[in-house]
């Protein structure tokens, strides 16, 4: 599809582990509209097609409000599986509370993987769906958890299986692949940006990474030959070890989401404000499902393994359906698409937009094309409208409402990036200052960390102690 | 960090004694390896035991508050008389670390819940089967049971056997306990494999049971 050419600037926001019903599934139901071309939850508490089961009691989907939870929801790997529930070659979608039981100890009447949130709780997915375009058939690329999947996202394939407290093995990220073709871009970033996590630590220190806060300004002064054309913008991670003044609003649970409606709220209002809004387009969707029900099961998607891959079994399908909105002068109001995504959607959008084609990107995300996953380029019209509608305000303070959870305890995602920010403040410390001032916070945390609780190995590799004792033997 | 944990405590030994040991539990790792509320589904008045093996400062909490505050023993059991539907929540703390696992038990007196998941083929004969196994207390009897599957099914509990169409229900069973070994069919019509009919059924079988309670 071509592209339009008064389309100058992507910006992509990826979110945290929800799944397309949990967040969206409310649109078909009557109470709410009963949208008939978005593939929601129909009857949902009565319909056999989405019961799941635990020690032969059922469990049916359920309208659940905007909160936090005790703990986080099963979504690595081994666990997708068991939601998964596959019966030969058909996924049965019926597995999620026994996951959930397994990894929680917790029974309950209403299991919140089950949970779906009304239209109150996501006000501003809410106003995307009404306003722009969703997609009701975008897929994580892959059955596991975050570091597999933003990897793919990135890259377009991923070297690991798992989230775990390690740097995640580097490979060329979307961001090399866009310089090489003189692509302008850049992250802008509240907090910690994940992309540290790869380990490469000098392009995140860069001018292409920049503080939240300037996007607004950058948007306003900025001529369209300065301006990015692609834009990532990230979230507060719940999973950063350390804030500096901002509350995590990633929606990955135990957060409630009612922050992570205001991230986009406030996202959209800088974006739909700026001169720039009449060429762009903003995309967002949520790394994974996280955890959370959902009833379409995933795409027979074979992966393959790329070389230094550290697992041995190919994926062999996609992840669970996520939540995907886009929002734009070049999309129509109030659609939903049922076109095949996943994340690698974005690379050939990419591929389209700065190479020439859908297939320029790699060979793995070639590969996925080959079996049915589209490029984004099929959402978007020549025609611009000329309206931009106002965001809603959010509700009463929604994010101050909404008790956000501390941590309870070290997640692998977290010392992830504590590895990540401690070996960034030995690359270079007053520019890993300079850019991310919240690392002022992490060396206490990993001193108080590590007399009970060892820092993973890799940590404690790359103290400077142990580093200055390691040169010392071998002079 | 031993230092800190061995401070003096002032008041009485046992307190001292009391400090030390949830010192020590905080400097470890909390853990939830099982919690329990069984059985689940019950009548007003039943019996139900809460048992728990965790690490760390162990909590044992519930809404409505069934039970004595306090700390708790790693592992454990308790034995309640329950009028309510309660949620019990264990709570374990260690240090930088805090795990919490949730039970509830239900009160059913009056109310439905659809018993039964993933559904085989293990015996064609019979067509699309399930056994069910509720989890409910003795005292919960049976006052009526749905079909409610999109087709036809035979359900048999002890000696009674019956079929039933889709949203039909009986009281066939009514009076029976509900805990103890149901069986599902969902015969195939003409020249049916049985996986398409699985298919159909979205691999899952279900009844729904409505309760009563004997006073």
């Amino acid at each position: 599809m071509p592209i339009p050419d008064q389309l100058k600037t992507i910006v992509v926001v990826m979110l945290e582990n929800r799944s397309f019903d949990h967040v969206f599934g409310y649109l078909s139901l009557p109470q709410y509209g009963g949208r008939t071309d978005v593939n929601g939850l129909i009857d949902p508490a009565t319909n056999l097609a989405y019961a799941n089961d635990y020690e032969d009691q059922g469990y049916q989907p359920f309208e659940m409000p905007d909160q936090s939870f005790t703990s986080d929801m099963p979504h690595r790997r081994g666990e997708v599986r068991t939601q998964l529930a596959f019966r030969g070659r058909r996924a049965t979608m019926s597995g999620f509370v026994q996951a959930y039981v397994d990894l929680t100890h917790s029974v309950v009447e209403n299991p919140p993987v089950m949970g779906y949130l009304p239209p109150s709780s996501v006000f501003m997915s809410d106003f995307f769906a009404r306003e722009y375009l969703i997609c009701d058939r975008w897929f994580a690329p892959l059955p596991a958890d975050t570091h597999p999947n933003r990897a793919v996202a990135f890259s377009g394939c991923s070297l690991v299986d798992d989230t775990k407290g390690r740097l995640i093995p580097y490979q060329d990220l979307v961001f090399e692949w866009l310089t090489k073709r003189d692509v302008r871009w850049r992250v802008y970033h509240p907090g910690l940006s994940f992309f540290l996590l790869f380990g490469q630590f000098d392009t995140p220190l860069t001018d292409n990474y920049r503080d939240l806060r300037k996007l607004a300004v950058d948007l306003q002064t900025e001529s369209a030959n300065e301006l990015p054309q692609v834009i990532f913008i990230e979230p507060e991670y719940q999973d950063s070890p350390v804030h500096f003044n901002n509350i995590p609003n990633d929606n990955h649970p135990p957060l409630a989401v009612g922050p992570g409606e205001t991230f986009l709220h406030d996202i959209y209002a800088t974006l739909s404000s700026s001169p720039r809004w009449p060429h762009m387009a903003l995309i967002v969707t949520y790394d994974e499902h996280g955890g959370f029900f959902d009833h379409v099961p995933p795409l027979p998607i074979k992966s393959g393994l790329p070389a230094k891959a550290q697992y041995r079994d190919p994926f062999t399908t996609t992840g669970v359906r996520v939540p995907a909105m886009i929002a734009s002068p070049f999309v129509p109001r109030g659609q939903c698409s049922s076109r095949t995504f996943d994340h690698t959607s974005i690379l050939q959008f990419f591929a389209e937009s700065f190479a020439g084609g859908t297939n320029k990107y790699s060979k793995e995300v070639t590969a996925r094309l080959d079996q049915g996953i589209e490029s984004l380029s099929a959402l978007f019209s020549r025609d611009a409208r000329t309206d931009v509608p106002v965001a809603p305000t959010p509700p009463v303070l929604i994010a101050q409402a909404v008790p956000v959870t501390p941590p309870s305890s070290w997640t692998e995602n977290q010392k992830a990036f504590a590895l990540a920010g401690q070996k960034l403040l030995e690359h270079d410390a007053r520019g890993a200052m300079n850019k991310f001032p919240e690392l002022v916070h992490l060396q206490p945390l990993i001193s108080q960390l590590s007399s009970p609780q060892p820092p993973p190995p890799q940590a404690r590799r790359a103290t400077p102690a142990r580093a200055k004792r390691g040169a010392r033997k071998k002079r | 960090m031993l230092s800190a944990v061995l401070r003096p405590v002032p008041g009485r030994s046992l307190t001292r004694v009391w400090a030390i040991a949830a010192s020590v539990a905080l400097t470890h790792c909390a853990a939830i390896d099982s919690f329990h509320a069984e059985p689940r589904n019950i009548c007003p008045g039943s019996t139900v035991t809460v048992s728990w093996q965790a690490s760390g400062q162990i909590e044992l909490t519930s809404t409505p508050p069934v039970l004595p505050a306090g700390t708790r023993p790693s592992t454990g059991s308790e034995q309640l008389v329950l009028e309510h539907s309660t949620r019990f929540v264990l709570h374990a703390l260690g240090f930088l670390s805090e795990r919490t696992a949730e039970a509830d038990v239900t009160v059913l007196e009056n109310e439905s819940r659809n018993f039964g998941g993933s559904a085989n083929c293990e015996k064609p004969e019979h067509g699309v089967t399930r056994a069910v196994s509720p989890p409910v207390s003795a005292a919960l009897r049976v006052a009526s049971v749905t079909n409610v599957n999109s087709r036809p099914i035979v359900l048999q509990r002890q000696d009674v056997r019956v079929t039933l169409q889709p949203g039909d229900t009986t009281t066939v069973f009514a009076g029976l306990t509900a805990d103890g070994l149901w069986e599902i069919e969902a015969p195939l019509v003409s020249d049916e494999l049985c996986d398409d009919a699985l298919a159909a059924l979205h691999d899952r079988l279900f009844f729904r049971i409505t309760f009563a309670c004997v006073s």
